[in-house]
């Protein structure tokens, strides 16, 4: 069963200087209790697409084309009074640094229930304490610490707390945008370890967005490349990690330093991505592709499904 | 890594003992209200064309060590050598002579580059510092230095403001910046984290090629484990202030010693591993119980803690060849 459904999603800005095509033809699903990661440089759109999922893109964005359906609804043609009904209730968000965005002049406890109270109305005195209880329990926090203010906080709880706000009122998904870039690695280890927890053990859907390829490898069942705009890749984790098909995403894997096994010459892609108010008119990869050929500079490359579960958007795609 | 004249070999840079205290000030009345030691007690030293990579967590003192190491602060106590020379005891025209020698990269191109200067104000500004050579000269040498790092053609980029360029060739340009006086040494603090991955690759390869070119020795600061191990000869991990693990980059990453340094090891996720979940590290002692400021400062999340940790922490100890850590697991 699909949690959430992202149709041909397009999304341009309008800005003084042009239009930027920001995202181009997205389509992909979440699934009930999966963690799908999308992963992709800056500027790729990854965080448009988040932003369209939870109504909150900028003014001079335009919805071109395309569908966001939950639950059967298109999200895309909600009235703005039942998208609110929808935003923390049903679809949550962990922004980016998002634990920079607790008040200072409030007690954590206090915060997360203005986001109980807010979505879900009056609670009985008894039902916001126990609520609040399970949701430390479901993070990772002292419930003793609720009275503390957020500068008494370790960056990592702090995340946490933000966290509890976003599963206050009970959401079948939650958008994580870059959960740990701000955080140290260890930390960042825990809070990965404890979103994993919730999504197996609650059946949670994460939406992951990041930038690194190696916290989509280490937390999501499913994964996505984005690459200027479009969707380049997507399928099974161990799939694509094994056997990346686009040559943008093989060209990722072969820029991150490694760890473990022998030490081999990172050959990183050349040239840098393609300016978005101009892209290239065929693939958009194209420019800095090592295996062009002749179709593609012109002609957007078709999205294909090389094998069970695993899509490429590229002219060479068949395997 | 090997010098072409084997005397050329030995120790460029020298930390001994280096302490630094920042003092935490009441604002209105400047009163002192507490000191912060950033660094304690910390020795290490970088042998001429090697990469020295400092690796540590936000808050552990590698930033620091690169600000003493450049002279843009001064150590509380203890001293910090350059080819021999207490950093302390440069004045005049011996100051200048480092300067040159000296050059650092920032981590943020976005903040390290003067807005109102073009690429050519940025980068040809160390030589009318230094008063060096004409114009003509002077022109020629940046052109030189920016088609080094990969900015060609020079003169498309040479008229350009930071903000027509990207994050990476605003790096691009910081470190032509850098290059431009042919320093010794170079201390890079986290250059490419700012950066996406493609280009991360980029400059760690760029690096690595203008490091064998100039015969450079190089200071590589980082939170990333994986980007030190790909660069460095050798590793430095560093935390609150304290080295706990230090030896050649092989050793370190396949054997790491200190308990410390297996826990940031094992906490780094990677394309190699996937969704394994460990458990979170036990912790045997008695949170209660108010250890000594001689303490480990790992003691609290470590593993293998014992009440001896808490007096005092190890010093450290050779455990094989070139491979320090301080622990007292290694003491038997």
């Amino acid at each position: 069963m699909n949690v959430l459904e992202v149709k041909d999603l397009t999304v341009q800005y309008l800005t003084s200087r042009g239009r930027v095509h920001a995202v181009e033809r997205i389509s992909w699903e979440l699934r009930q209790a999966e963690a799908l990661g999308i992963v992709g440089e800056s500027g790729c759109g990854k965080t448009t697409v988040a932003m369209a999922i939870m109504g909150l893109l900028p003014s001079n964005a335009e919805v071109v084309e395309g569908k966001i359906l939950l639950e059967g609804r298109d999200l895309l043609l909600l009235d703005p009074e039942e998208m609110r009904t929808i935003r923390w209730k049903k679809i949550a968000m962990v922004f980016q640094a998002a634990m920079n965005a607790l008040n200072p002049v409030h007690r954590v406890g206090d915060q997360i229930l203005e986001a109980m109270i807010a979505h879900d109305g009056e609670l009985s005195e008894k039902e916001v304490q126990r609520r609040l209880e399970e949701l430390c329990a479901m993070v990772g926090l002292d419930p003793r610490r609720m009275k503390d203010y957020p500068h008494q906080f370790s960056g990592g709880m702090r995340q946490r707390a933000v966290i509890a706000m976003a599963l206050a009122c009970r959401p079948t998904m939650l958008i994580a945008d870059e959960p740990t870039t701000a955080l140290d690695v260890m930390v960042a280890d825990q809070i990965l370890g404890q979103l994993r927890r919730l999504q197996v053990e609650m059946g949670l859907a994460i939406l992951y967005i990041s930038h690194d390829i190696s916290v989509i490898a280490r937390s999501c069942d499913r994964m996505g490349v984005m690459y200027a705009g479009q969707l380049v890749e997507l399928g099974e984790t161990d799939d694509i990690l094994d056997h990346p098909l686009h040559p943008y995403t093989r060209g990722l894997m072969k820029s991150y330093p490694k760890l473990r096994g022998p030490k081999t010459k990172l050959e990183p892609i050349p040239g840098e991505p393609p300016n978005l108010m101009d892209p290239p008119p065929g693939c958009r990869f194209c420019p800095r592709c090592p295996d062009k050929g002749a179709s593609c500079p012109t002609e957007r490359p078709p999205w294909i499904q090389a094998m069970e579960g695993h899509w490429v958007l590229c002219h060479k795609g068949e395997v | 890594m090997i010098p072409t004249e084997t005397e050329e070999r030995g120790p460029i840079v020298v930390f001994d003992e280096v302490v630094k205290v920042y003092r935490t000030t009441q604002s209105l009345l400047r009163k002192s209200t507490g000191e912060v030691r950033a660094l304690d007690g910390v020795s290490f030293t970088i042998q001429k064309g090697e990469i020295f990579a400092l690796v540590g967590e936000s808050g552990s003192g590698k930033t620091t060590c690169g600000r003493l190491l450049v002279h843009l602060e001064s150590p509380s106590s203890g001293r910090v050598l350059f080819q021999g020379q207490d950093l302390a005891s440069l004045r005049g025209r011996s100051l200048k002579e480092f300067r040159r020698k000296v050059q650092m990269i920032f981590q943020d191109p976005y903040q390290s580059l003067n807005p109102q200067l073009t690429v050519f104000q940025t980068v040809v500004e160390p030589l009318l510092v230094q008063r060096w050579g004409s114009h003509e000269e002077r022109e020629e040498r940046v052109v030189e230095a920016l088609e080094e790092v990969g900015l060609r053609p020079a003169g498309d980029f040479m008229f350009r403001y930071p903000h027509q360029l990207s994050g990476g060739q605003r790096q691009r340009v910081a470190i032509a910046r850098a290059m431009i006086l042919e320093p010794q040494l170079v201390v890079a603090d986290e250059p490419v984290s700012m950066l996406d991955a493609s280009i991360q690759a980029q400059l760690l390869n760029m690096l690595l090629e203008l490091k064998e070119r100039h015969s450079l020795t190089l200071l590589f600061i980082t939170h990333d484990l994986a980007s030190a191990r790909y660069l460095a000869d050798r590793i430095c991990v560093i935390y609150k202030g304290r080295i706990m693990e230090q030896g050649p980059t092989d050793l370190v990453i396949e054997n790491p010693l200190h308990p410390y340094t297996r826990a940031l090891l094992r906490a780094v996720p990677t394309v190699d591993r996937r969704k394994e979940e460990l458990p979170p590290p036990a912790c045997p002692v008695d949170l209660l119980l108010v250890p000594k400021a001689a303490a480990c400062p790992f003691y609290s999340r470590c593993p293998d803690c014992t009440s001896r940790c808490m007096e005092k922490e190890a010093p450290l100890a050779e455990v094989e060849k070139d491979h320090y850590s301080a622990c007292f697991l290694h003491y038997g």
